[in-house]
């Protein structure tokens, strides 16, 4: 056989070796270069030193800190939320149909990001159509400004994600026996009890990982605030780019990083722990 | 089957209120690259002068050249190191493939800010660390540039090769590679007419998913760039910074038509795939 | 002579046995099947001599070669999959010219040989279509013919039929056998239905719980089972267990608990006091309202009350209450069935059997009654005919009640 043992070490060892360079190395990098000193010139001086740690305790931090999380926090919340009602209409549309809406969601997903939030930049502008529209309205006057706050973030965040929710929740709806609302409905459940009872539960995997995939990158976002945000909404993401780019001082963004990984490896690490445990329970009750 | 119940009306609203939201922003901005006016605030009347501004802008198009370059070589690094790992992931039964899998999986989620930051720290360390020397024997400049976007782009980009290459195998059938061995075909020419064949769209729907990511890749760009390199993400985030100008509003709608022949040729090809099995 | 033989092979998944220790010795030119309930390790054996599984211990010869240790694609064997596993991406032409392709025959001669295939099979015309544009009897066809191009020396099919539905299966059942006789190559067939067994092969072999029960014709298999598994597993029977009274030349008289005492023939030659377990087909009744006519000294006659009347067109199952026996009996109708008077529930009948037409069995396990398909057992259920046919421990237990104290 061609990919017996030894050989199959051989396929899969190139990309192992890239990865474990330009992946791995890096991100132990990061971990690495927070315990260096930095040099006047904007580079890495030798030595170890824990001040750029000590640093981290800057007053401005906290605020950022809590902004990001809990700007994390709503916006997965509201694509969840918006994800799962979608999930469950597409899933039960005739298979045409549905690769049209399927289509329809996926197009702005492939779109190119920068143009995603350039659109907005255009909607919201202060000469634009929708401030405009709110000007007839009556709900907003001509000093208004819709760019440059962190309401902006949050909708341009959430605009950008929620194809990342829509897919995976879809992809487990799309698996599930419908037939079992029908059963619950029989059995005499009411169609929302039916839907939170049955149906939830039974796309609860798809949910999860539609979790991961908002909430990790939500807390890395750096264009969006940079883009959108104004000064008062900055976010950590923002920050080590500043570091990076403006004060030329890498160790400070790459303590700032490290947090930043912490927070997004740690709830990682920790759901499929949780997943293996139940698993291993739900072994252990089945033997 | 669906509609005459009225609760179920709640799915639907949801879902046509979700769609208006994501596409107002783009039909705006393709309504206004037609719009002689420069922000859509009020229509002055159908041109075609963004378009022309458009063409006429070199720093554009040597943007795109480079676009372009960098995605084709990333995808074509991508693809082959993308497709070898999900092969080496679908055979091994050894205890390392926790560790290869955990390797190939988490830059998916990892924010690209993060990816970003790490490579620009290992190209910042080798190169003040063999920078010189390389200099000194091999005579050839050293520096963040052309290169060193290419392989963070490769990096990010072969984790969703592997992935989608990794479902088309894992639905692919065992019997198949047993027949094949049973008509008397060795490991090589099962590998090449049978095993290669039927996970090739796989494959194609893999290298176009990295070919589009690189073409929208900012932030890892943009952290391992040289001071000159320009992409179109670049390009744009830059003019973006200056304001709004009018001409990215036609670049817009060029991006979102070949975003759609892009997303339906890929749908294709995966459907496709899924009508044969059946 | 022989072509294919498996000696001692033995095969574990852990500690879990699913071979163990068999023998099998297959002639050229036969239909040889392995017969037996999920689990048996039927097609485990398959796979072994396709090459796709090693054995733990044992050889496997063809025509005289050990090929234990070959590669799957140096056998000189092929395999018709139980799904088929034609390749999705090449056309029906393509798929049965694989072997020849693969193993470098000269594309000319390919040319030759693809439309005899076609033709053999009978789907000339359907060589460009893609196995989805085809129907299950058609792709079936089609990897038969894509294993037999190569002419093999053993054509090994796993339960080939499985995927297809019944009138299907019974038609592509004909169509297997005039292909084997055509070709004239050895086929090994796996399946678990016995009717299939019965109706292709030349020898079958019972396989349960990793080894084998029995080895012969079908004829051999349904008229003289050597044990009760064998008995329950191809057609349908009764059970008795009794203590010889008497004997007289080749017959002996059995009595039997809370039932009339039989005359048999008592070809173990078990001596008075000894302990025996027939097996008596349902078929080898003769049911009837009035006293049959008693022909000879040989002839039993019971007398019993009808319990429950299947009626299956064309023949009728009937359970017959003999004294504390519940006894199944299957009446074929000779006749136009609705000029007779019916037999039916509460009736009073007589049995009638001749003492030639039972037979006596090596091994009794009580366990095997739950494989008829009305066992008499309290706790008969859906359940128990499911614990019976998979190879539970419990039953393996239940085996080790043998009957051995009955023969000398």
């Amino acid at each position: 056989m061609f990919f017996k043992k030894a050989s199959n070490f051989f396929v899969g060892l190139p990309t192992f070796v890239w990865l474990l360079l330009f992946y791995a190395l890096p991100v132990l990098i990061v971990f690495f270069l927070a315990f260096k000193p930095v040099d006047s010139a904007g580079g890495i001086a030798s030595g170890w030193t824990l001040a750029t740690l000590k640093e981290l305790g800057n007053p401005n931090y906290p605020a950022i800190i809590w902004r990001t999380f809990w700007l994390g926090i709503v916006s997965t919340v509201v694509c969840i939320a918006v994800a799962i009602p979608i999930s469950y209409y597409l899933s039960r549309m005739s298979s045409q149909l549905r690769n049209v809406f399927l289509m329809l969601i996926i197009v702005p997903f492939w779109t190119n990001f920068l143009i995603r939030i350039y659109a907005w930049r255009v909607f919201l502008h202060s000469d634009g159509i929708f401030k405009h529209l709110l000007m007839l309205v009556g709900l907003a006057d001509e000093s208004t400004v819709l760019l440059y706050n962190q309401w902006a973030v949050l909708t341009v965040m959430i605009y950008t994600y929620i194809p990342f929710a829509v897919l995976p929740i879809y992809a487990v709806a799309e698996k599930f026996d419908f037939s079992l609302l029908d059963a619950a409905k029989d059995l005499g459940a009411g169609s929302f009890h039916a839907f939170r009872r049955v149906f939830l539960p039974g796309i609860s995997k798809g949910v999860w990982t539609a979790v991961m995939v908002v909430l990790i990158p939500a807390f890395g976002a750096y264009l969006i605030p940079d883009l959108v945000g104004g000064p008062t909404s900055e976010l950590v993401g923002d920050k080590i780019a500043q570091r990076v780019f403006v004060d030329r001082n890498l160790p400070h963004a790459s303590a700032l990083s490290a947090l930043l990984m912490l927070a997004v490896f740690l709830p990682l690490v920790g759901t499929v722990w949780i997943r293996k445990l139940k698993s291993r329970k739900a072994e252990l009750e089945n033997a | 089957m669906r509609g005459c119940n009225r609760r179920s009306r709640f799915p639907f609203c949801i879902t046509l209120l979700t769609l208006i939201f994501l596409y107002t922003p783009l039909i705006l901005v393709a309504v206004a690259s037609f719009n002689a006016s420069k922000y859509g605030g009020a229509w002055t009347g159908f041109s075609l002068k963004w378009y022309e501004r458009l063409f006429q802008d070199r720093a554009i198009w040597e943007a795109l050249v480079n676009t372009l370059i960098i995605a084709l070589i990333a995808t074509v690094c991508a693809t082959i190191l993308g497709t070898l790992a999900a092969l080496a992931l679908h055979r091994s039964k050894s205890r390392f493939k926790g560790i290869y899998s955990a390797l190939v999986h988490t830059p998916l989620v990892v924010p690209d800010i993060l990816q970003g930051i790490g490579l620009l720290l290992l190209f910042v360390t080798v190169l003040s660390t063999f920078g010189e020397w390389i200099k000194r024997h091999f005579g050839i400049e050293c520096g963040l540039g052309m290169t060193t976007i290419v392989i963070a782009h490769i990096t990010f980009c072969l984790s969703y090769v592997t992935m989608v290459v990794l479902g088309r195998l894992q639905e692919f059938d065992r019997s198949m590679i047993e027949a094949a061995q049973d008509l008397g075909a060795g490991g090589l020419y099962t590998f090449f007419r049978v095993t290669l064949p039927i996970i090739s769209p796989g494959i194609i729907a893999g290298a176009l998913f990295a070919f589009t990511l690189s073409i929208d890749d900012f932030v890892i760009t943009f952290f391992v760039k040289g001071a000159g390199d320009t992409t179109l993400p670049i390009y744009i985030q830059s003019a973006m910074r200056r304001g709004t100008p009018a001409v990215i509003n036609a670049l817009s709608v060029i991006f979102l038509v070949m975003t759609f022949i892009l997303v339906f040729i890929t749908q294709r090809l995966l459907t496709d795939k899924k009508d044969t099995k059946k | 002579m022989e072509i294919l033989r498996f000696e001692n092979v033995t095969k574990r998944y852990g500690d879990n046995t699913v071979l163990d220790n068999v023998t099998l010795s297959i002639g050229a030119g036969e239909v040889f099947s392995l017969l037996g309930p999920s689990g048996c390790g039927k097609t485990t054996l398959l796979r072994i001599c396709g090459g796709f599984e090693k054995p733990d211990s044992g050889r496997v010869i063809l025509d005289g070669v050990d090929i234990t240790d070959l590669p799957p694609n140096r056998r000189e064997v092929r395999t018709v999959f139980q799904n088929y596993a034609l390749f999705p991406h090449m056309t029906v032409w393509e798929n049965i010219a694989f072997g020849l392709k693969a193993s470098g025959v000269d594309p000319t001669k390919i040319a030759k040989e693809v439309p005899k295939y076609l033709d053999l099979v009978q789907l000339a015309g359907f060589e460009n279509r893609k196995p989805g544009q085809l129907s299950g009897g058609q792709r079936q066809r089609v990897a038969i013919a894509r294993a037999l191009i190569n002419r093999p020396k053993v054509l090994l099919l796993d339960e080939p039929l499985a995927a297809l539905d019944l009138k299907l299966r019974q038609r592509m059942l004909i169509e297997l056998d005039r292909l084997h006789d055509d070709v004239g190559i050895t086929f090994l067939f796996v399946t678990h239905d016995q009717q299939e067994a019965m109706s292709i092969s030349d020898h079958i072999a019972v396989l349960r719980g990793g080894h084998v029960e029995q080895i012969g014709t079908p004829p051999e298999l349904y008229e003289a089972p050597k044990t009760s598994f064998v008995a329950a597993f191809i057609g349908d029977t009764n059970f008795f267990t009794g203590v010889v009274r008497k004997t007289e030349g080749d017959y002996c008289d059995l009595e039997i608990e809370d039932f009339p005492t039989l005359r048999l023939y008592n070809d173990k030659k078990v001596h008075v006091g000894g302990s025996v377990h027939i097996s008596i087909r349902p078929e080898k009744f003769m049911i009837s309202h009035e006293r049959p006519e008693q022909v000879n000294p040989r002839t039993n006659l019971l007398q019993g009350v009808v319990e429950d009347v299947i009626y299956l067109g064309a023949h009728t199952r009937y359970w017959v209450r003999v004294n504390d026996w519940r006894v199944a009996v299957v009446k074929q109708h000779y006749g136009y069935a609705l000029d007779e008077r019916r037999i039916t529930w509460g009736d009073n009948v007589w049995l009638r059997f001749e003492a030639d037409n039972a037979y006596m069995l090596d091994r009794y396990a009580e366990a095997d009654e739950n494989l008829l398909s009305l066992p008499d057992t309290e706790e008969s259920s859906v359940d128990a005919l499911e614990a019976a046919a998979s190879e539970s421990n419990a039953m393996q237990e239940a085996m080790t009640a043998q009957t051995t104290s009955a023969q000398q």
